[in-house]
């Protein structure tokens, strides 16, 4: 499987990894821009509208059409976030041509996603009414609905007030108040400034190889000539200075509880292997103990995050274990801080670590939205490279990585009664 | 073993029966890292009324969901969970409406880690304090699911559509139900369902089709037992409920409309009409329809939108759902697009929404877990997963329009919503 990257126009970097190993291939143009909560949702929704339709094919359901000649191929926005970076584009997966008995389905495909991308449907030179309001529209519904998927939606807000006034606090689709003042020449203007100064990755996983895949995107990526490209770099949240309990009160049967740690200068290695051993399946000391061992919950687990510094302990539970299960769940971390990984935990979170990432190889999918994650943080380790970084971990790292965290917010999502600010489950050394 | 080679897919099958009565399936992906097993189990929530001893047993809703917790536990006190963790495995399950699925997916140690997956769903362990234990994680579940609108909006269309028929009870019970389940309620489901002859097993990966048959056979039972008797509910004929509205904390009203229809979704034509099925769906509200278009133009709908059919014995139905302000006049559409689909079906739009769905059911080749499950579900219902190509065929444009005629004629469609608390808006 080989993976060559090249910048083959100013600021469009391709990444391709050739293989004939999948019966689908993929295929993503995405802008790379600096996450702002003023513009998260602005860049997030220009690919929406894009997608409504482009000069040769102006409605939806001649797209809908294209995409059903080309053997159920798939074109896509989407938005995503990699620490305090946005990245918004198309994503396309499509049959590889030997299966459709068309070789040029790729070259299909690149034209679709190129021409939704630089040659949208304009009226009076600028988006389409219908489209900007329809699209806004389901952008709002979407903002407001990620609150019926509670476990994803606690952890945005336990993120957003954990680094309140912060870019890594904004979610990739940013949020309904910056959402409700879009406009139809506001969103106009963010378009313009992404194809003319953003940074553009395409990436390609398929049969086909680099030259060709590098020939048919520059030639169908042209147009977009560009004299200036703003270079999108990375930084590292700032350290909050004290640990807030916060609460968001819904009529919800079961309470969600986030323990949000900031991780620091810990070892980025140390850090992943230490919140596998944690909370990362079924084999980590939370489900063991919390949820098996003490029968408090049904999920728990723990999400680290190596692009903004943090380590979150989660569960749901029930409202009146909220303050049984926190000293639980912080009792599985100090355990780790205190040393109590067994080479026997290590070794098992280093294989579920390193099966995962092989895991990655055995999708094109994956392989693409690997590749892009990456790629929009300027990282270019291969799959088996960060396997290797994890294989080489030791217990003292893991345990000097447990060392460096440090609790900074109680998140509840409960039915009960709350405001935020209160101090009820915070442990004691953590009141000041 | 029989290998059947599917040339225009490029994939490759081996299959067998052991003399335990055990199904095995294996299709080979060579150079492939990972490998997925699944071993399936024909017990499910429809199977709420069996023979165990000569007599019909009905236990608690909820007890094949149960069931599948509790298989994990072992004799020497520890949870088949682990074991898997010490290869870096990833095991999981899952209990539907007609079968209970034990899976792992690894890259590394597949034979030790299929020993164990064998080893530990035929290795009840039950006790008081583990089914105790058991019932605290899963009132916390089913609290967890309750939570959301998606799951309560699909339980309550259930609920009214089929009442009288096993598919109206949750997959999960209910936590009254749940707090009557004993260690031998599980033993007395355990020994009626979970014998070789009711279950298969699928695979998929880099792996030798010999040493997968010389594990099974020499881990579970050599003895054949034929699958239980169980009640089939292929006559019921019940009266939909036409409307269901609950209130919860959401911003949006979340709406599923469902149809039914009487028909043999099990034995030899069940593969044929489930393809059928998800044709006709395609056909109607698809991207690419007029029905689409115009509710999404309209804002009636969003791109949360989706249809899926769905097979009990003696019915097939399917639920159309997603989030809109106006659930009633997405019904009414649906209903008048069928009629118009049912008067005239335009063959270039057939024959490009028949590629489309090859297209998509190729590509399912590409996931393990697809394959696997697939494989495990067309073994219940009669059919393989792999042989679609001559069904997408064989299939009309008349037999799309008769499809949705039966669909609709009943006039027995359920219409559920979730909407937002009154005191919120």
């Amino acid at each position: 499987m080989a993976t060559t990257e090249r910048e083959i126009l100013p600021g469009i970097r391709l990444r391709v990894i050739e293989t004939d190993r999948f019966k689908t291939c993929s295929f993503s143009a995405a802008f790379l821009c600096p996450l702002d909560a003023r513009a998260a949702s602005m860049n997030a929704l220009v690919p929406r509208v894009l997608r409504r339709g482009c000069a040769r094919l102006p409605d939806m359901t001649q797209i809908a059409r294209e995409l059903e000649e080309l053997y159920g191929a798939m074109i896509e926005p989407f938005a995503r976030k990699q620490g305090d970076v946005q990245v918004v584009g198309l994503v396309c997966d499509f049959v590889d041509g030997q299966y459709a008995e068309d070789p040029e389905m790729f070259k299909h495909m690149c034209n679709l996603a190129a021409e939704l991308l630089l040659d949208p449907v304009l009226e009076d030179g600028s988006f389409r009414r219908e489209y900007v309001e329809s699209e806004l529209a389901n952008l709002l519904d979407e903002l407001r609905a990620e609150q019926n998927e509670k476990l994803q939606y606690a952890y945005r807000q336990a993120l957003s007030k954990l680094f309140e006034g912060q870019s890594f606090g904004v979610s990739a689709t940013g949020d309904e108040a910056q959402a409700k003042r879009i406009t139809r020449d506001s969103l106009q203007k963010a378009y313009v400034r992404l194809i003319k100064t953003a940074p553009l990755l395409l990436t390609y996983c398929g049969s086909e190889s680099f030259e060709k895949v590098a020939e048919i995107t520059q030639d169908v990526f042209a147009p977009l000539s560009r004299a200036v490209v703003n270079g999108v770099t990375p930084s590292a949240p700032a350290v909050q200075s004290e640990t807030i309990e916060c609460v968001d009160v819904m009529d919800v049967n079961q309470t969600v509880l986030l323990l949000g740690m900031q991780t620091g200068q810990a070892d980025r290695w140390g850090m992943e292997v230490l919140a596998m051993v944690l909370g990362g399946g079924t084999a980590s000391k939370l489900f063991l103990n919390v949820r098996e061992r003490e029968s408090l919950c049904y999920y728990t687990g723990t999400v680290y995050d190596r692009n903004q510094d943090t380590m979150f302990l989660y569960a749901g539970v029930d409202a009146a274990q909220t303050k049984c299960a926190i000293e639980k769940m912080l009792e599985e971390y100090r355990t780790c801080a205190a040393g109590r990984i067994t080479e026997e935990e290590l070794t098992q979170a280093k294989y579920r670590l390193v099966d995962r990432l092989k895991t990655i190889k055995d999708s094109p999918t994956s392989l693409l939205f690997y590749w892009i994650d990456r790629m929009a943080v300027g990282e270019s380790r291969t799959p088996s490279e960060t396997a290797r970084a994890l294989h080489a971990v030791t217990r003292e790292q893991a345990i000097e990585a447990a060392g460096a965290c440090e609790l900074k917010i109680l998140y509840r999502l409960t039915g009960e009664e709350g405001n935020c600010g209160d101090r009820n489950y915070l442990p004691e050394t953590q009141r000041t | 073993m029989t290998e059947t080679i599917y040339p225009k897919l490029k994939e490759r099958e081996f299959k067998t029966v052991l003399s335990n009565g055990l199904t095995v399936s294996v299709i080979p992906k060579p150079g492939f890292a990972k490998a997925f097993a699944m071993l399936a189990v024909g017990y499910g929530a429809l199977d709420a009324t069996f023979e165990s001893d000569g007599k019909m047993f009905a236990p608690p809703i909820g007890v094949a969901h149960f069931l599948e917790h509790k298989v994990f536990e072992q004799p020497d006190g520890g949870n088949a969970l682990q074991a898997f963790a010490q290869t870096g495995a990833s095991p999981n399950a899952f209990t539907s409406k007609d079968m209970t699925a034990y899976h792992f997916s690894c890259t590394d140690h597949f034979t030790h880690n299929l020993e164990l997956l064998l080893d530990f769903v035929s290795t009840p362990y039950f006790t008081d304090e583990n089914v105790a234990k058991e019932q605290g994680i899963i009132a916390q579940e089913i609290g967890m699911v309750n939570d959301n609108p998606d799951w309560r909006v699909y339980e309550n269309l259930m609920r009214n559509m089929f009442e009288g028929h096993p598919a109206a009870d949750s997959v999960i019970g209910t936590v009254e139900s749940i707090e009557s389940i004993t260690r031998n309620t599980l033993f007395t489901c355990y020994n009626a369902f979970y014998r070789p002859s009711n279950m298969i097993l699928t695979i998929a990966g880099d792996v030798s089709p010999e040493e997968v048959c010389y594990a099974a056979e020499t881990i579970l039972s050599k003895v054949y037992k034929a699958p239980p008797k169980r009640q089939r509910f292929v006559d019921w004929k019940g009266t939909p409920a036409a409307r269901i509205e609950e209130q919860m904390d959401v911003p949006t009203p979340v709406f599923a409309l469902g149809y039914q229809v009487p028909m043999d979704v099990y034995g030899p034509d069940a593969a044929r009409i489930r393809i059928l099925a998800d044709l006709a769906v395609e056909l109607l509200v698809g991207d690419s329809s007029r029905l689409y278009a115009e509710l999404y133009a309209q804002g009636k709908i969003n791109r949360s939108f989706g249809v899926s059919p769905m097979f009990y014995p003696g019915i097939c139905s399917v639920m159309f759902s997603g989030e809109s302000r106006d659930p009633e006049t997405v019904a009414s559409a649906v209903r008048a697009a069928a009629e118009r689909l049912m008067r005239q079906c335009d063959s270039s739009e057939f024959e490009r929404v028949r590629r489309s769905l090859l297209g998509l059911r190729l590509r399912a080749f590409d996931s393990f877990e697809t394959i696997c499950r697939e494989q495990a579900e067309a073994h219940f219902y009669g059919g393989s997963f792999l042989e679609f190509q001559d069904i997408f065929a064989s299939i009309t444009c008349e037999d799309v329009q008769e499809f949705l005629g039966a669909l609709i004629a009943r006039g027995t469609d359920t219409l559920s919503i979730i909407s937002p608390k009154e005191d919120a808006q």
